[in-house]
């Protein structure tokens, strides 16, 4: 009896000392968090200012609004915006589709060791850099000598100057997205379905369903809440691309603009090419409206699902 | 009995059909590396005439040879690339799982502002710009190896994907742990990191991945060759093979002048081997436990 009542005692008394050292354990991320994210962030007055070398960055002279009615009065600004949100949203739809569609393969494959090499490949290209996709892509669209080309040409067709046609690009980078994700993007459904009951499918079998009957009707409701929340949790991204693809892939050529300039792309560019304030504003602008979407995606997940929402 | 065998063949139908399914994706998905690679091996002047193909037209390793001739740059960028990778990595885990664990636990009192701290950084960011003014001015972190490890070191995203693997160990385990009267950081490192292997070796490995495919850190922060990373000379190759590309459109030296001076379209493809080989040899053997790490922190979130 003694021994019992002494030791929840015994464990409150250390519980300040434990605080202590958990507390200590948080420091070394903490300090990292306030340098890199924290102390950059009184930073965004760079977007209300003319920045003058000389005078650095709090004496450099304020000019309102400037930068971003400089962006917003380009034609850029529609580009930009249109090609972020329509690529997101494109992106997110196509993702959906065969991320959940290779799953239903890989889990129909009887054959377990052939599911493990089929996954094995796909998986791979998630691992290469977009440097190195940007060779392949450049291997298969070179206008002179690419793969693609030498292939219209063998049918007696004319070569297509790839990398001059904005035209083609949307699709171009739609594959480009799929090719890469796909494998990742599946493992999440994939292992859903293997922790799924198998005699809700026999039973189905047993009642006579078909093959689509039985993606359906049993399946599918089984995948609903993971289709639902990934799909909210995605809207938060969707104000932001990303830069690897649409700067490496297209080679950053400016006759491309047209369907591959997205905000992360031209303010990557306004940064490299030294137009540090219009930089500035367009990605405050952009983070704005990110935060906006993350709060309003992890709101709805919450009502939904709140072991799922972040906060 | 009849129709036992016909469902039966109808089946096997189905398995053959996916197979052949499958098959196709895998083209879809090895020709072009075997493109990549092909062209690696193929001399210029048949590239430049018959294209990129499927198996080298005319087998040479003249650009391999050409790189390992004059390797100052690229054992340069490996060893730069290898250092902040490794050192990156293991930090990072090491550092966001510090700070994880004590998210997980439900007695550490400062919680819920720590929380919050983290969560933030998620919410908004100052951008590229006010980052790069804080790297260069303040912190001068440019032109260090740091700069690529440090900014990145910790992501709320991680460490809540961390955090959900914690979460998952039982109170029970804590309890006697401390009964035994070890400290939290015995805890930590004796009990929780193995216990979470799986999560952070996903984490880790995906840290690698990024770390290892960095080209933008080096066209921001670097302008000594030797601290380049493996991709950004991956990606200046591209651009200087592109202004001698102008140089033969323009006619001021014909393409047969080009190959006399260096192989440019074969190099690049034997480079970019070269440089991303490892890391496809390296993967297989992390793949068992990121599967299973990453459905833990989807669906845990």
């Amino acid at each position: 009896m003694s021994i019992a009542k002494a030791k929840p005692k015994k464990l409150n008394k250390v519980t300040l000392k434990e605080n202590l050292q958990l507390m200590v354990m948080t420091i070394p991320g903490l300090i990292c968090l306030i340098l890199f994210n924290y102390l950059p962030m009184p930073g965004i007055v760079i977007a209300f200012k003319k920045l003058n070398p000389m005078k650095g960055m709090w004496e450099s002279p304020w000019v309102g609004m400037k930068n971003f009615e400089f962006f917003f009065k380009s034609q850029d600004a529609v580009r930009t915006i249109r090609n972020t949100v329509v690529y997101s949203v494109v992106f997110l739809v196509i993702a959906l589709l065969t991320n959940v569609g290779l799953a239903l393969m890989l889990y129909y494959l009887k054959n377990r060791r052939a599911t493990k090499i089929y996954n094995t490949i796909v998986i791979i290209p998630k691992f290469m850099s977009m440097v190195i996709v940007s060779y392949i892509v450049y291997a298969l669209l070179s206008p002179s000598n690419g793969v693609l080309n030498q292939i219209i040409r063998f049918w007696g067709g004319e070569g297509i100057k790839w990398y001059s046609e904005p035209r083609y690009w949307p699709f171009i980078l739609t594959f480009v997205y799929v090719w890469q994700g796909v494998g990742m993007g599946s493992v999440l459904y994939y292992s859903s379905l293997m922790s799924m009951d198998e005699s809700m499918i026999e039973a189905a079998k047993i009642d006579g369903a078909n093959l689509r009957q039985q993606i359906w009707h049993v399946i599918i409701p089984h995948l609903i809440p993971i289709i639902t929340i990934t799909t909210i949790l995605a809207i938060g991204g969707l104000f932001s691309g990303s830069l690897d693809l649409f700067y490496q892939v297209p080679r950053d050529q400016g006759v491309l603009y047209p369907t591959t300039d997205i905000i992360n792309t031209y303010v990557y560019r306004a940064l490299v090419g030294n137009s540090l304030e219009k930089s500035a504003a367009v990605n405050l602008f952009q983070s704005l409206i990110g935060m906006v979407l993350v709060i309003v995606s992890n709101s709805i997940v919450k009502k939904i699902s709140p072991e799922n929402s972040f906060f | 009995m009849k129709t036992v065998r016909k469902n039966k063949w109808k089946n096997n139908g189905g398995q053959i059909a996916l197979h052949i399914a499958f098959t196709l994706i895998a083209i879809i998905y090895i020709a072009p590396l075997m493109i990549v690679i092909s062209a690696s091996f193929t001399s210029e002047s048949v590239l430049n005439v018959g294209g990129f193909g499927l198996f080298p037209k005319e087998f040479t390793t003249d650009a391999y040879r050409m790189i390992f001739a004059k390797p100052q740059q690229i054992i340069d960028s490996y060893k730069t690339t290898i250092t902040y990778s490794v050192i990156g990595t293991v930090l990072s885990i090491t550092v966001m799982g510090l700070l994880a664990y004590p998210l997980a636990r439900k007695n550490f009192r400062p919680k819920g502002i720590i929380n919050f701290l983290v969560l933030f950084t998620m919410l908004f960011h100052g951008g590229l710009v006010p980052s790069y003014l804080v790297n260069t001015r303040y912190l001068h972190l440019d032109n260090t190896v740091w700069i690529y490890i440090l900014p990145t070191l910790v992501t709320a995203y991680n460490v809540f994907v961390i955090k959900a693997g914690f979460i998952g160990i039982p109170d029970e385990l804590y309890e006697a742990a401390k009964v035994d009267g070890a400290s939290e950081y015995f805890i930590f490192f004796k009990i929780v990191v193995p216990l979470s292997k799986a999560t952070l070796a996903t984490v880790g490995f995906l840290r690698l991945v990024s770390l290892w495919n960095d080209w933008m850190t080096s066209s921001i922060y670097i302008n000594k060759a030797d601290l380049f990373s493996l991709q950004y000379i991956l990606q200046k190759i591209l651009k200087e093979a592109k202004y001698m590309q102008s140089l033969v459109n323009e006619g001021v030296i014909t393409s047969t002048d080009l190959d006399a001076i260096m192989p440019v379209e074969s190099l690049r493809y034997a480079l970019a081997m070269v440089m991303a080989g490892p890391m496809l040899i390296v993967f297989p053997f992390f793949q068992k436990y990121f599967v299973k790490g990453m459905v833990v922190g989807a669906v845990k979130g």
